[in-house]
């Protein structure tokens, strides 16, 4: 089994295809409701949206050569990015379900045309976004979706000599965002995989059929179809997969606190989406492994937060040597105690979760600046799988952020070259997933068995001693 | 009668007073003239001890008004004897130590549904044993006025002239031939009474308290089993006695049934409106759906495909108890889901959709308003004849019901139960046609009917009846009470 499959399997990534695509155009336009009008998305950059067609000549990004290979940008985005049908599974049945379901009794506004799913579904802010000629919705998520409307740096891109000379700050003020560095990339996919005001997956419209989502970056950049040559990411920097995971760790935890913060200040509340899923979502059985586990400071059928953007964050602030991982830990404990409660008080939670967004900013401002120090691989490596010693049993979501994590530095390990990797850790890990992955009909893990999680963390620190 | 069985009250009335228990003191004269109401009620808890004397015939012995072997059958059979014992298995034990408490046994929270009465409560007589369980006294009244009287050679007589209103009124022995307020009494426990103290919470249940199955309470009657006789299945002497007429009484299983649906929703609702009134403890979790949120995810979602009443990802109040309610309607105005009941449902989906775990006055509000209109409703029933046509009427109604919602686990539950108990009374000796009998053991697969019983243990059943729930599939319960229907019109025509 190939690391990228069983990271899909882990990740349980639906593959959306274009299966069940028909037009529904033409349904009948009677006592129509929108979905609950989506807030306003903050911060799309100025200029007016070219489309996909604008960057898709062949001479440009459509070279129609190799997957990944330098030209064929676009070619290989059209072929291999689920991206490019985002907006094609808006016609899907189960979409249709999802639009049906929310809006109850009345009539539904279809997905596709419903800001609430476009914004995400094709470009955010869908509703405000100004368009030029060539732009289509059909095209899903873009270029522009990542790169920022095209407008103000179309043609300069590829004629102003000066251009490449501009710094990240210069372009982004043409509407063009930063997608070279790891924190530009981590900061783009965020906006929709973890969500922002205006474009929220919440628990209402899980319910009604969308998935979860359950972010992870590292392995999401490693899935994607690379449309760019990757080699370049890594001769810059051979830790670049142990970096990514740091990265994309913070930068989500970030994300997702700010969207905590905007929840319980204006949104539904309580907001289930905050909380473990399969916390709840279990069938009931007897005997309980849920019953005889250590609760700690929580509650009896109270129900446990933060566990899947957030449990990490300490570890991977430590791995980029950053200080504030403590204060970040107890930021996060404080937090807790007002989240598990059954009623959290949404003004204390929205404060709290401010404040802990803000303590992350300092880390993420000494990331933009360039020559960090690259990172102990294998020191990190070793300190992550020992972390699993304490609460990596937890929970589902603990055990597949431990996985994800480990499953990203064993790969940054073999890239730095740096020691030789203990042949058992690679079948450990390859085990700890298998017993991460749904069965199959199934959404949730239903065979989840803490003492089986337990026994590969053993397993890979009796590999590592 | 038999010789032996008029010797019998004499012989207890004896040992009554050798043991010193609570027979209510007449004065010798007033033995003679009848009874004379005491001028008020002892409350006093005493143990089956009383009981057993009259209540355990031999085997064989001719019963009189009663069967004389009720103590023999709960004893032998009932769970609700080991109430209190369970509080000493590991099970309570494992619940002490999540909920940290000291002594279970002794926690009023447990005692309350699973003795009735704490031990060191004054009102306590030497004869009471905690261990007992919920014995005798907790369902029949704890007041001694009534034991001398019903049993006593000498006011005998006198005691079966009174009106079951002043055996209990005067007396303190409770009417459970009233199916009012027998199901409010089962209600207590198994749905649970905030003013008694009878709730279990869902720490309990993250605990481990088994889940609470919806209540029907006629079948949880025939499930203990009864250790009493319908009037219907009594003699005809007795029936006499009793006044009960064949020809003009009810049918008393579908009487419940009908009664029971309608008691159940109103104290699922007053238990939510105490809850969720200003200075109640919500969000109670224990007061939504289980399984609203308690499944297993699967790629396919009949829940998501079904669709929901009101906001998708807002847990509703467990919804079987709202369910037979509509046999109720359906027998007084002809339609079951009548404009007023869907309003006030759609009213408290509202108040429990306004925001996740529902806004708590609004939702208080709409709960009260639905105990309301239930009071409202009943005495409508109570004047009813209920007949084998009746009967009749509702099995049709009962197996349209899943065509027009998909009923989840609980709420087939309650439907097939209803369904074995108003069989029964539309077509009697014919519910055992291997048509029939091969849907009901169908569904009885699909829902696990029965109840535990005797030496099995609630905690040895529980993983199958969990499994059961979590593979429930609404569809195929849809289809089979469609072919039941079928079948049911069948036995119409032959």
């Amino acid at each position: 089994v190939s690391w990228r499959t069983q990271l899909l399997a882990v990740l349980g990534l639906a593959l959306l295809t274009a299966a069940g695509w028909n037009n529904t155009s033409a349904q009948s336009r009677g006592d129509r409701v929108r979905l609950p009008q989506p807030e306003p998305v903050d911060a799309t950059p100025a200029g007016r949206w070219q489309g996909v067609a604008s960057c898709s000549a062949a001479a440009c990004h459509n070279g129609n050569g190799p997957r990944g290979s330098f030209g064929s940008e676009y070619t290989t985005w059209a072929n291999y990015d689920p991206h490019a049908r985002a907006y094609e599974v808006l016609f899907l049945d189960k979409s249709r379900t999802i639009v049906r379901n929310l809006a109850g009794r009345k009539t539904p506004t279809p997905a596709h045309q419903d800001a609430a799913c476009l914004n995400c579904h094709v470009a955010p802010d869908f509703a405000n976004q100004t368009r030029g000629d060539r732009f289509t919705v059909q095209d899903g998520v873009g270029c522009e979706a990542c790169h920022g409307p095209a407008e103000n740096w179309r043609t300069a891109h590829y004629r102003e000599p000066s251009w490449k000379k501009l710094s990240v700050s210069e372009k982004a003020s043409r509407g063009m965002r930063d997608t070279k560095s790891i924190l530009g990339r981590a900061r783009v996919c965020v906006d929709c995989h973890v969500g922002k005001p205006g474009m929220d997956v919440n628990h209402d419209l899980i319910a009604a059929g969308h998935p979860r989502l359950n972010f992870e970056f590292a392995a999401y950049h490693a899935l994607m179809p690379h449309h760019w040559v990757d080699a370049k990411d890594k001769s810059a920097r051979p830790d670049f997969e142990a970096h990514a995971w740091a990265v994309g760790q913070v930068v989500s935890a970030q994300a997702a606190m700010r969207l905590l913060e905007h929840r319980a200040a204006k949104g539904v509340w309580p907001e289930f989406a905050e909380y473990d899923c399969f916390a709840c979502h279990h069938d009931l059985t007897e005997p309980s492994w849920r019953q005889k586990r250590e609760l700690g400071k929580r509650k009896p059928g109270s129900y446990p937060w933060g566990s899947w953007y957030q449990e990490m964050v300490p570890l991977a602030l430590s791995a980029e040597g950053a200080a504030g991982a403590e204060t970040y830990q107890a930021s996060l404990s404080d937090l807790r105690q007002d989240m598990e409660a059954t009623l959290p008080d949404h003004m204390i939670v929205s404060k709290k979760a401010h404040a802990a967004a803000e303590l992350l900013e300092p880390f993420l401002a000494r990331l933009s600046r360039p020559a960090m120090k690259p990172l102990p691989v294998p020191l990190l490596f070793r300190t992550v799988a020992l972390s699993g010693g304490q609460n990596a049993d937890a929970s589902w979501d603990r055990a597949a952020q431990y996985y994800l994590a480990l499953a990203a530095l064993h790969n940054a390990w073999k890239d730095v070259g740096q020691l030789p990797i203990p042949p058992s850790v690679r079948p450990a890990l390859r085990d700890l997933g298998s017993l991460l992955t749904f069965p199959r009909g199934f959404d949730s893990p239903v065979q989840f068995r803490p003492e089986e999680i337990r026994e590969q963390v053993n397993r890979l620190t009796r590999a590592l001693k | 009668m038999s010789v032996k069985s008029l010797l019998f009250p004499l012989l207890v009335a004896g040992i009554l007073g050798l043991f010193g228990l609570p027979v209510a003191k007449t004065n010798p004269a007033s033995a003679q003239e009848g009874l004379r109401a005491p001028q008020k009620l002892t409350k006093s808890y005493f143990g089956i001890g009383d009981c057993r004397r009259c209540h355990t015939t031999p085997e064989g012995q001719e019963p009189i008004l009663c069967r004389c072997d009720e103590v023999r059958t709960w004893e032998k059979l009932d769970k609700h004897k080991d109430a209190q014992v369970v509080l000493l298995g590991e099970r309570s034990k494992q619940m002490a130590a999540i909920l940290k408490i000291g002594d279970i046994a002794k926690e009023p929270k447990c005692v309350s549904c699973h003795v009735g009465v704490d031990g060191s409560n004054p009102l306590v007589t030497k004869s009471f044993k905690p261990s007992e369980g919920v014995s005798c006294v907790i369902c029949h009244g704890p007041s001694k006025e009534w034991v001398g009287p019903h049993g006593l050679e000498t006011e005998r007589e006198t005691w079966r002239k009174l009106s079951r209103q002043q055996k209990e009124e005067s007396y303190g022995l409770i009417d459970l031939w009233d199916p009012v307020k027998r199901a409010a009494l089962c209600a207590s426990c198994h749905i649970g009474n905030a003013g008694e103290g009878k709730v279990v919470t869902h720490a309990m249940y993250a605990a481990g308290h088994p889940p609470l199955p919806g209540l029907e309470v006629a079948s949880f009657s025939d499930a203990m089993p009864r250790h009493w006789e319908y009037l219907a299945e009594k003699k005809p002497e007795v029936q006499r006695i009793l006044g009960y007429s064949p020809e003009k009484s009810n049918l008393e299983r579908t009487e419940l049934v009908l009664v029971a649906g309608l008691v159940s929703l109103r104290e699922s609702m007053n238990l939510l409106a105490d809850q969720a009134q200003e200075g109640g403890p919500w969000p109670e979790l224990a007061q939504f759906d289980c399984y609203a949120c308690h499944h297993d995810l699967k790629v396919k979602s009949w829940r998501q495909e079904r669709g929901y009443a009101g906001r998708p990802g807002r847990p509703n109040v467990r919804p079987w108890p709202s369910v037979l309610v509509e046999l109720g309607t359906f027998e007084v105005s002809g339609s079951g889901m009548t404009a007023e009941l869907k309003a006030l449902l759609g009213e408290l989906t509202v108040a429990c959709d306004a925001r996740p775990f529902g806004e708590p006055k609004q939702v208080a509000a709409a709960a009260r308003k639905l105990a309301g209109w239930v009071d409202r409703l009943l005495p409508a029933i109570r004047e009813r004849r209920i007949d084998r046509e009746v009967a009749r009427r509702l099995v049709h109604r009962l197996c349209a019901l899943p065509e027009e919602k998909l009923p989840d686990y609980d709420s087939a539950r309650q439907i097939a139960c209803a369904f074995r108990v108003l069989g029964a009374d539309a077509y009697p000796k014919k519910m055992n046609a291997p048509g029939i009998v091969k849907d009901l053991t169908a569904v009885d697969e699909q829902l696990k009917l029965g109840l535990p019983q005797g030496q099995v243990r609630v905690m040895d059943s529980l993983s199958d009846f969990l499994g059961r729930i979590g593979r429930f599939d609404p569809d195929r319960f849809r289809r089979t009470m469609r072919d039941l229907a079928a079948k049911t019109r069948q036995l119409e025509e032959q």
